[in-house]
């Protein structure tokens, strides 16, 4: 800046708006997943026949070179090859795959090249950050599963080179050679290896993937020796392996359709939370290790379904702030007039609590909660999610829902063994027990002091708390602040109340899909589960 | 011809490394503070950063106060003891070789430094633009009178009064920027100096005012004022119209007095939407024309005493006040704008200091209202509430000190503001309430090394947070400041320069993988056994922040990350994601190589210390806070990549670490002892035995528990149960002095420091593996 020679006029300076989670209530839900339920795979990693041509090919380099050929250079030309050939084998079912559904994660396929050509990532306009071994895509999971061994070895003076390399046991192998077989039966394959840069066609590329380039093939019987090693590797026996959850994540799936079958995975993560099958059967569990588990479950879902009415508030916040709200009484207003019903019948959370609980009320809270967890299931009509809840009636919906999950998780907070998950995130991240306590504490509050401390303390608070605490320096993930006349939105929020309400995908799907890749499950319509082919290969102790 | 439109950063960034900052506005956000102007201000050379505010602005900025970081830690923030509005926006930021002055009407908020139309002008001094003494005078003068509102006014000590004097001190130095002429063109005006209209240097025979405010407070008044000063000027008003539907003058009133030609809206031109919140005077007369950008709306209480108000006048081209001031014809509204009343209880103006132990409070209550009685004190830190109730406070004076254990479970806050909020009923049974942020004295008045320091550990210790690499970095030139008074930050840029090259030529280099394909699992062994007075009391500090038990701050175990990226909920596109994933593989990498490369020279100074009664006291924490530092940024790193080929495995770390304090430091065989040196071999004795034997320094038992998990680790990782068993019990008698089995809050301790900084994932040990391997260990258990 020079000095200028006058007054001057002001200039935009803020950073670009970003991110997600404004009320920083993700990352507990994502811790419980990683550690406990579906650890170190991603909503991403849903083709099994992805993993195995993600460990195919540094098996296969490894193979085919030597100590000249082994370098940076030819893995990544080779690399690159496989990944922009799997980008155009999955762009549409081809005659002989189709019978196998398309692959569900096609990985590249947004790539621009016109054949034939030579497959670079270059000539296919992309980078090695959409890379089938990138850390958002599939590169954590194959080595979380010991496919692959490093993404680096050792070269000459220490250094590293960027070389991946499969695992050396047995399963690996089995996986890579079934996978190689298969590639081999092609007319270019020997060109699809070969270090030579080489051309390749349409022709040849809808013949690789007819061979298992479409990831989706590896679904065919023929490669049920691989499903076997892949399975051992998904679902490891060993209580201390890291990956154990999915084991018993598994198993608790089987369990539940083995009670009832038919169930979609909102079922099975309703009924694990509720304990109550759709039915409203109580599901049975003998196995005192999947009893902890479902507790697991039913903790992770009780954080869902804190962080979804708070999510809406956050909604409600930013619509007030749209439509000129400019202060929390204003917003407080704003939301008792477009949802009256709030204060019509009650005065205070408790009140709404007893009206939430209708039957199952009995005098106490505590005893009220256990009424509700033994009678009230997902499929139940008072039950505490109520999915689009934009609208009018949003700010009346939450109170519900809070007060549905007040009840649930005063089952939960008092007993003992969950302290943990219950504590998990501290007051900075709303732990479940300090918001059961925020609002135990608050009962018996008049309504309108209660929904003003929502928007002024876990609302505007905790989202500035959140953005500060985040700010990275690169990007804006405040949406409003302090301004001249009250509260305002920031300039780099250009989506406010325009979002979804963010819901935390939870990664059971994508083993679902995984397990149905390889008949251990299997999906019908409407996403309907039922026990697979091979569903007995799971010890049914349960 | 377009007014130029500056971004206030650039003012930030012109003044490079600034050593002091004071800024002065009337409304704030403190959360825009701290996410968009905080990040321009340099850090590394900073002694003090204050914004003082009106009472009015203070007590709405804290409705922000519980979710901010930096407040009373990084930054003052104070409310101006004054009376009557205190408005001026001037920010001065002053380094060891420039001053910069910013005035203008924009406010500290989101408004006024970027959406209004504001106006600002600005003044750079350096030995290549020196200040015209007057100039420099009013600067000093107006820093100078901020001072005096507190020690005339009131009976309120801030820290930032201690602030103020370090100002008052480095600006005297700056004889060398100020030059001697009387060029008077340019004039910073300010209250402190006496009433605003008094001091503008504009002619009796000024024949045209022109005055584009927001506010009259619904009068001629301020339009009367100017023209007693300029008795034969002529008016053209710009008022400014609010919120769309109102207006602060008697548009009839004035339009209708003779001495106006022209009332009309204010063209601006990149502006046309926004709200013109800018205070501009133009001054014309036969033989000057002025320019005057100031915080002064047009009122009697702006140019007289009742206000403090700050503004530049230039003398200008006479063509310059037609682009300035053009006017349009619009239909104002009739409606008057309203003035809010105050709140319904009375207000107490507090200050309070953390001292260490407690809080410092002072109030400019007078002391017929004091005692205070049926006290609540509340703190708010983030989410977190602590309150007592006292039966009175200030009982004898106007200050009093409340020790931090009155309040229950308190503990330290770590990387937010603390809040405090006082009701109570004075002595004349009146309600009073007040509320003020909890300024830090150490963190604000300490050194910008140490200051650093602080902050990085409390960046290292949170989830989801990235310390800055300056920072990282105050925390290894602590060490090494402690341990032989060099400064790693000296030859930061150089080696940083170095760093990138070697990247580059190690990218030329042609290297060839070795044959057959090793993988790299643990990564690289790096060589990391190389080895490194109140300075030590912040280390201290240091370590207790980092040791701080798990529990106790909610930190979230490493094993999953708080990125944004993964699929499924967000709503990033794929661009996002991989702008994203770069970044942060980018940053895990620039971070642990800075960290690696500070780790390695003072593992280097540790290597190759002699230990005398000087330092040897020093050497445990030293050695143990650079350590925890360490594992915490590759913890971090790891958070952030956890492909990332650059960081090595936590056992690696540990064992080198281990070994360093443990074993024989061998100085090669071409070493010969320089005369006087205590040791006269090349085999310099472990640190371990040589501080016990030499210096009978034993470490302190907190630290020790550190020592433990280390060897406990070890033991784990590389023996099995029987292995050298004997070896890490003697390894960990020479640590655990004390004579009796760990307590179950001593392993629980340990256990927290292992997850914390050095449990591997992927090691595969489990939580009870460990703290059995502990147990087996500890010297007590040994005997057993």
């Amino acid at each position: 800046m020079k000095e200028t020679s006058g007054p001057f006029l002001t200039d935009n300076f803020s950073m670009r708006g970003g991110g997600i989670d404004f009320l920083g209530l993700r990352y507990v839900s994502l811790r419980m997943v990683g550690e406990n339920l579906i650890p170190e795979l991603n909503n991403v990693t849903r083709d099994v026949g992805t993993f195995f041509l993600g460990t195919w090919l540094p098996w296969k380099f490894e193979r085919i070179t030597n100590q000249q050929t082994y370098t940076e250079e030819n893995f990544q030309q080779i690399q690159e090859r496989m990944e922009v050939a799997l980008g155009l084998a999955m762009h549409e079912p081809h005659e002989v795959t189709k019978d196998y559904g398309t692959t569900r994660n096609r990985v590249g396929v947004t790539q621009k090249i016109t054949l034939p050509t030579q497959l670079t990532f270059k000539n296919a306009g992309r980078t090695k950050q959409n890379s089938l071994y990138a850390p958002a895509i599939y590169g954590p999971s194959l080595r979380a599963l010991h496919l692959v061994k490093s993404y680096s070895v050792y070269g000459e003076k220490q250094k590293h080179l960027r070389i991946t390399t499969a695992c050396d046991d047995s399963g690996t192998d089995v996986i890579a050679q079934t996978v190689d077989r298969a590639l081999k039966a092609t007319s270019s394959y020997d060109r699809f290896i070969g270090l030579p840069p080489s051309n390749f066609t349409t022709s040849d590329i809808k013949e690789l993937a007819e061979h298992g380039l479409d990831p989706s093939v590896f679904r065919s019987e023929e490669f049920a020796d691989a499903w076997l090693c892949f399975q051992e590797k998904l679902l490891p026996d060993n209580p201390n392996d890291p990956g154990y959850g999915r084991t018993t994540t598994t198993r608790l799936v089987l369990c539940l359709l083995r009670q009832q079958e038919g169930l979609t995975s909102k079922q099975i993560r309703n009924s694990l939370y509720t304990g109550l099958l759709p039915t409203g059967e109580p599901v049975r569990i003998i196995d005192q290790e999947l009893v902890t588990y479902r507790d697991y479950w039913a903790l992770f879902m009780l954080r869902q379904y804190q962080r979804h009415p708070l999510e809406t508030f956050l909604w409600c916040f930013e619509m007030a702030l749209k439509d000129g709200c400019r202060s929390i009484d204003a917003i407080l207003e704003y939301w008792l007039d477009r949802s009256p019903e709030v204060t019509l019948a009650c005065e205070t959370f408790g009140d709404i609590i007893k009206s939430t609980a209708g039957s199952c009320w009995s005098g106490d809270f505590k005893g009220c909660a256990e009424k509700w967890s033994k009678s009230v299931g997902g499929e139940h009509d008072d039950f505490e999610y109520v999915e689009d809840v934009k609208g009018d009636a949003a700010a009346q919906h939450c109170l519900r829902m809070l007060s549905g999950w007040f009840l649930r998780a005063t089952t939960f907070v008092h007993q003992k063994g969950f302290e943990t998950q219950i504590e998990m995130g501290g007051s900075d991240r709303m732990s479940i027990g300090w918001f059961y306590r925020w609002l135990d504490g608050r009962k018996q509050l008049p309504l309108r002091t209660f929904l003003k401390d929502i928007f002024s303390d876990l609302i505007f608070s905790q989202h500035i708390r959140v953005a500060l605490s985040r700010f990275d320096g690169q990007a804006q993930r405040l949406r409003f602040l302090l301004a001249d006349e009250g509260i305002a939105p920031t300039l780099s929020t250009k989506d406010l109340a325009k979002r979804d309400i963010p819901y935390m995908p939870d990664r059971l799907d994508t083993l679902i899909e995984l397990l149905s890749d390889i008949q251990v499950l299997q999906i019908g319509k409407e996403g309907k589960l039922y026990l697979g082919k091979r569903a007995d290969s799971m010890s049914q102790s349960e | 011809m377009l007014i130029e439109r500056v971004k206030l950063s650039e003012f930030f960034a012109e003044v490079k490394k600034p050593e002091h900052i004071i800024g002065t506005t009337f409304s704030l956000s403190l959360a825009f503070f701290e996410s968009v102007v905080l990040p321009h201000i340099t850090r590394s050379k900073l002694r003090s950063c204050i914004i003082i505010a009106d009472r009015v602005g203070y007590e709405r900025a804290l409705l922000e106060g519980p979710a901010l970081k930096a407040a009373g830690q990084i930054y003052s923030v104070v409310a101006a003891p004054w009376k009557g509005a205190f408005h001026p926006k001037v920010w001065l930021s002053v380094s060891d070789e420039k001053i910069g002055l910013l005035v203008g009407s924009g406010n500290l908020t989101q408004a006024g430094f970027i959406e209004n139309a504001e106006y600002f002008d600005c003044l750079i001094f350096d030995k290549d633009h020196p200040a015209p003494k007057h100039l420099f005078d009013s600067i000093c003068s107006f820093v100078g009178g901020l001072t005096q509102l507190w020690l005339k006014e009131s009976e309120l000590r801030p820290v930032c009064l201690e602030l103020f004097n370090k100002v008052e001190t480095d600006l005297s130095s700056f004889q060398h920027v100020i030059h001697t002429e009387q060029n008077t063109d340019i004039r910073f005006l300010h209250s402190f100096s006496g009433n605003l209209i008094e001091q503008l240097p504009t002619s009796e025979t000024c024949k045209r005012i022109y005055v584009a405010a927001p506010f009259f407070a619904g009068s001629s008044g301020g339009i009367d004022q100017l023209k007693q000063k300029h008795p034969e000027a002529r008016f053209r008003i710009y008022p400014a119209i609010h919120a769309g539907r109102k207006i602060d003058l008697p548009i009839q009133q004035v339009a209708s007095r003779p001495d106006v030609e022209e009332v009309a809206s204010l063209v601006v031109e990149s502006k046309k939407k926004d709200f013109k919140h800018l205070k501009l005077y133009g001054f014309e007369s036969e033989d000057e024309s002025w320019l005057f950008c100031t915080s002064a709306n047009c009122t009697k209480a702006a140019w007289g005493s009742q206000n403090i108000e700050a503004g530049i006048i230039r003398k200008v081209d006479p063509d310059l006040l037609d682009l300035y001031f053009q006017g349009e014809k619009v239909k104002f509204p009739e409606h008057q704008l309203e003035y809010e009343s105050e709140g319904q209880h009375a207000k107490i103006d507090l200050v309070a200091s953390d001292n260490g132990t407690g809080i410092e409070l002072s109030t400019s209550l007078p002391t017929a209202l004091l005692p205070l009685k049926d006290v609540t004190l509340r703190l708010r830190v983030a989410s977190d509430l602590w309150e007592i109730r006292l039966p009175t406070l200030f009982a004898s004076t106007a200050r009093d000190f409340i020790r931090w254990d009155a309040f229950k479970s308190w503990t330290e806050p770590r990387n937010f503001a603390v809040l405090l909020e006082l009701c109570a009923t004075d002595n004349h049974a009146d309600k009073r309430a007040g509320a003020c942020f909890i300024d830090n004295q150490v963190l604000l008045t300490s050194d910008p090394l140490h200051k650093s320091a602080v902050r990085c550990a409390l960046d290292l210790i949170e989830g989801g947070v990235i310390p800055n690499l300056s920072n990282l970095s105050a925390i290894y030139s602590l060490a090494t400041n402690i341990l032989n008074g060099e400064s790693l930050t000296k030859s930061r840029l150089s080696s940083a320069k170095k760093d990138s090259d070697d990247d580059d030529a190690v990218q030329k280099e042609e290297v060839r993988a070795i044959w057959p394909p090793v993988p790299v699992v643990h990564e690289r062994h790096q060589g990391l056994s190389l080895s490194g007075n109140g300075q030590l009391q912040l280390c201290q500090k240091l370590i207790e922040t980092l040791i701080t038990p798990t529990h106790k701050r909610n930190s979230m175990k490493h094993t999953v990350v708080d990125t944004e990226y993964e699929n499924g909920e967000d709503e990033e596109s794929e661009a996002e994601k991989q702008r994203r994933t770069e970044r942060d593989e980018r940053l895990a990498k620039s971070m642990w190589r800075r960290a690696e490369s500070d780790y390695k020279r003072l593992s280097r100074i540790l290597y190759e210390i002699v230990p005398n009664q000087d330092n040897a006291q020093n050497i445990w924490p030293v050695a143990i806070m650079v350590f925890l530092t360490t594992m915490a940024v590759r913890r971090k790193a790891e958070e952030l990549a956890s492909a990332s080929q650059q960081i090595p495995a936590a056992g690696t770390l540990v064992t080198d670490f281990r070994r360093l304090l443990f074993n024989k430091r061998n100085q090669g065989r071409n070493f010969v002892p320089p005369q006087g040196y205590r040791y006269r071999t090349e085999d310099f004795p472990p640190l371990c035995d040589d501080l016990q034997r030499e210096f009978r320094i034993a470490i302190h038992e907190d630290l020790a528990l550190v020592m433990l998990t280390i060897i406990a680790d070890e033991k784990l990782r590389l023996y099995s149960q029987s292995d050298f068993q004997v070896m890490s019990q003697n390894r960990a008698g020479k640590v655990w002095k004390a004579q009796r089995t760990l307590s179950e809050t001593e392993i629980q301790t340990c256990l927290d420091y292992w997850k914390e900084f050095i449990g591997d994932t992927n090691q595969g040990f489990s939580e009870s593996e460990f703290t059995e391997t502990l147990k087996r260990i500890t010297p007590q258990e040994a005997q057993t």
